[in-house]
């Protein structure tokens, strides 16, 4: 008799500190803060703004090398159409053997090379295409132009 | 909601001056955060529109010079455009082109004329047509942000000039930053 009332004391005992520390579900407007998750709205909202502002900046740093490349295009496109028609003014006989060739403006690319191949097209035909090679951030890029130039016949 | 040994229900408890402080001190970060990363991204914007304006005009002016050339009979010391008159020389260009009617004929005798100039920190094309011609007269801004524009020549003569060497710079200045753009090119005239 004694003792089942002790043991009957000591689970009341049990159950009451399991409420002080919470333990037991309550509804969720009163539970503790410090046992609150975060809610959808909350994870959504870290996750779209760390989200934006990734894209935002991954999207800047591509303009930025997108723009270099164009520009750096722009260049070698230059110097090759030049070349061109450097080699176009020349006379026939006078065009020179595959080789490279320097250019002052190939200093404004980097590692800038300036190569040009002549082949025989035809018997009074050459091909003649000049490539200009410099080396981007991501590997190398080439620009070549290529032209046939007749043993006949003007610019 | 029972907090230490205060007695009052969670709705009616105020905040404390510590949680008040910590709210505005998080709310000033994110704000300023924010805030720095929209002028950032404003001004990276328009750095880069105007990089991209810089580019654009160098390879515009080029390209036009070029495709003129490619036309012209020859260069003309000077013509007059209804607009102005410009004289061949280090920062124009006059070029004298045969005119093309509808179906892509050469009119015999007749001739438009093309001028490159620059007047401020634009780049312009000037055209006068004969009659007949398929080209629009008019002037054509053809860039912006122009430094320079130059041409030099194998020639004294504009009439004898085999070659143009055209050289074209431009240059934005965005919020201390310079952006610049040049370009150089040979341009052999197709009449010998």
């Amino acid at each position: 008799m004694d003792s089942s009332r002790k043991r009957l004391a000591t689970r009341h005992r049990a159950s009451l500190r399991a409420v002080r520390g919470g333990f037991i579900p309550t509804p969720i407007g009163q539970c503790p803060d410090r046992h609150r998750g975060f809610t959808l709205i909350e994870i959504l909202l870290t996750v779209f703004v760390l989200g934006a502002s990734l894209a935002l900046y991954t999207s800047a740093a591509m303009l930025t090398q997108a723009l270099r490349s164009a520009k750096e295009q722009d260049i070698a496109l230059r110097i090759a159409a030049t070349k061109l028609e450097e080699l176009r003014a020349l006379s026939y006989d006078a065009l020179p053997e595959s080789g490279t060739f320097e250019a002052d403006a190939l200093a404004a690319l980097r590692e800038g090379t300036g190569e040009i191949t002549v082949s025989e097209y035809n018997q009074k035909t050459k091909q003649v295409t000049v490539t200009v090679s410099w080396n981007h951030s991501k590997g190398a890029r080439s620009v070549p132009l290529s032209t046939l130039i007749t043993e006949v016949g003007g610019l | 909601m029972e907090h230490g040994t205060q007695d009052v229900k969670g709705a009616e408890r105020g905040y404390t001056l510590v949680e008040t402080v910590i709210v505005f001190g998080l709310f000033a970060f994110i704000a300023i955060v924010v805030i720095a990363l929209i002028q950032g991204y404003g001004a990276f914007y328009r750095a880069h529109n105007s990089s991209v304006d810089v580019v654009r005009s160098a390879s515009m002016v080029m390209n036009e010079v070029r495709t003129a050339a490619l036309q012209a009979s020859q260069a003309v010391s000077s013509h007059t455009f209804p607009e102005a008159t410009v004289s061949t020389g280090e920062n124009a260009l006059v070029l004298q082109l045969p005119s093309i009617e509808e179906n892509g004929a050469v009119i015999p005798g007749s001739f438009d004329y093309v001028a490159f100039h620059a007047s401020g920190s634009d780049a312009y094309r000037l055209l006068d047509t004969a009659v007949g011609s398929t080209r629009h007269s008019g002037s054509k801004k053809l860039g912006s942000s122009v430094e320079s524009l130059s041409f030099s020549y194998d020639n004294q003569t504009p009439s004898l000039i085999t070659y143009i060497d055209a050289a074209v710079h431009t240059r934005a200045d965005v919020s201390g930053r310079v952006v610049e753009s040049e370009l150089s090119q040979r341009i052999y005239l197709r009449n010998r």
